[in-house]
Parts: C-alpha cells; sequence; structure tokens
C-alpha cells in the first residue's frame, strides 16, 4: 500500500464515520450525546486534514458518497454505542495503515500516530479498551 | 457501501533511505524496557491493591503483556516487583509520549504501527 493509497482510504473511512456518527446521534442524549458530537467535530477536522496531504501529493481526494450502508441497525442507546465502536475502530485501522505506509518523520506518519491516539482514547470512552487499537485481525 | 468493515491493506514501507540490517532494533528495545518497568509497577500495585481494584489491574496487567509480546518480548508471569507507583496515569502518560516519537521514526512500517498502537494504548488507558 502506498501512502497515497493508505491516505485516501483513510479519507474514505473518515467520510463514512462521520455519516455514521449522524446516524447514531440521533439515539443518544445529554452527556453520550455530546460526546458525539465532540467526536463528529473531530473526525471532520481529521477528515478536512487527510485531505489536504492528499491534495498535498498532487492528487484529487475522493469524494464522499450521499450515504452509506451502516453495518447494522441503530435503533437505541446501546446499538449506538456499538456503532460508535465499530466507526473508531475502523477509523484506528486506517491510521494504522498510514503510519505503515508512510515514511519516518513525514506529515503523514506523524497525523497518522496521533489519530491512532485519538481513536483509542475516544474506543475508551465508549466502553472498548482495546490492547493494540488499529491492529489488523 | 459500509465502512466500518476494517479495511486493511497489508502495509509496506518504502524507506527513503538505507536501512540499518535490524532496523528500529533500538527503539523497540526502549519499548519492551518501558513495558517491563510497567510490568512490574503493575505487579506491585496489584500485590498492594484491595480485592475490589485488584481485578481491574489485572486487566491492565495484561493489556501490557500483549504489547510487550506485540514488541517481541516475551512476558513473563510474575516479573520482579517494581516500585510502588501511585500514579500510574501518569506514567502511562509519559510512556505514550515516548512511544509516539518511537513510531514516527521507526524505518519499518509495520514497526511503526506497532509502537503507535503501543502508543494509543497508553494514552487511552493514562487518561
Amino acid at each position: 500500500m502506498t501512502v497515497l493509497e493508505a491516505l485516501q482510504a483513510a479519507l474514505s473511512v473518515e467520510q463514512q464515520v462521520i455519516y455514521g456518527y449522524g446516524a447514531l446521534g440521533a439515539h443518544l442524549s445529554g452527556e453520550l450525546e455530546s460526546y458525539a458530537t465532540t467526536c463528529l467535530t473531530a473526525h471532520m477536522t481529521q477528515r478536512d486534514a487527510i485531505a489536504a496531504l492528499v491534495t498535498a501529493t498532487g492528487a484529487t481526494p475522493v469524494a464522499a458518497a450521499p450515504a452509506y450502508q451502516l453495518p447494522f441497525r441503530v435503533t437505541d442507546r446501546s446499538s449506538a454505542r456499538r456503532l460508535a465502536v465499530r466507526l473508531e475502530q475502523a477509523s484506528a485501522g486506517a491510521s494504522w495503515d498510514l503510519v505503515a505506509s508512510s515514511d519516518p518523520g513525514s506529515s503523514p506518519r506523524r497525523s497518522a500516530v496521533d489519530w491512532l491516539t485519538d481513536a483509542a482514547i475516544r474506543l475508551e470512552h465508549w466502553g472498548a479498551e482495546l490492547a493494540l487499537p488499529g491492529q489488523p485481525d | 457501501m459500509l465502512v466500518v468493515a476494517g479495511c486493511h491493506g497489508g502495509s509496506t514501507t518504502t524507506a527513503p533511505t538505507p536501512t540499518p540490517a535490524a532496523p528500529d532494533a533500538a527503539a523497540l528495545a526502549t519499548a519492551r524496557q518501558a513495558e517491563l518497568r510497567l510490568l512490574q509497577s503493575y505487579d506491585t500495585a496489584i500485590a498492594h491493591a484491595s480485592a475490589r481494584r485488584r481485578p481491574m489491574l489485572q486487566v491492565a496487567r495484561a493489556l501490557h503483556a500483549t504489547h510487550l509480546s506485540a514488541l517481541g518480548g516475551n512476558p513473563p508471569a510474575v516479573t520482579v516487583r517494581g516500585p510502588l507507583i501511585h500514579d500510574l496515569g501518569t506514567v502511562l502518560a509519559a510512556s505514550a509520549r515516548s512511544l509516539r516519537q518511537l513510531s514516527v521514526t521507526a524505518h519499518l512500517g509495520k514497526n511503526a504501527a506497532t509502537l503507535a498502537s503501543v502508543a494509543a494504548s497508553h494514552a487511552a488507558a493514562g487518561q
């Protein structure tokens, strides 16, 4: 996987994660709803940063689809939390790939290392503590 | 279609400069030493913990044993106990910062990703 492929894949994942957070927010309330909004904002920032890294290579960032199929139906607080975990796992996985594909000391490497940490912290908040976040199965 | 299937691409790294025969050996050794010290700290904490707190510490210890394995080490069943650290969160946060820097400069992608993932786990646990 080249760094550009990893960047484009990460961008695609972030677009889907943003869609997913939009879908799950309606099933949360109070502190969790507020936290989901914080996560959504963070992922939008991350998406924009990845798109900028793609553009910096001279390539065109992949476009988001109008809608995505969620991996399961979100009907209540419990399924919303499960989706949030799934979304953060996907984000962590994309960051793992970007770390692995990027050159030492490069801007994509530095950013991806930070994004992997961000995803792990959000996973912990959603109730999923992983020994090696982002690691492929 | 869907995300979230966790799509990994079987990554490789293209290092721009020649790498030593055992790239990242020093970084991995540093990370293993840090994990071993954490295991010692957890073993000490577990020995001093109340029965109610002990299971939580044992879960955390298991995470660090997994880290040590991922970094190429062999986690001991029980370590020689280290000093009793009252603020493990601070220790974990400092370790996360150090591991992130090791990840940024690692030559091989697989090593960089493993170091970044361990750093991420420490940062999350140190919250």
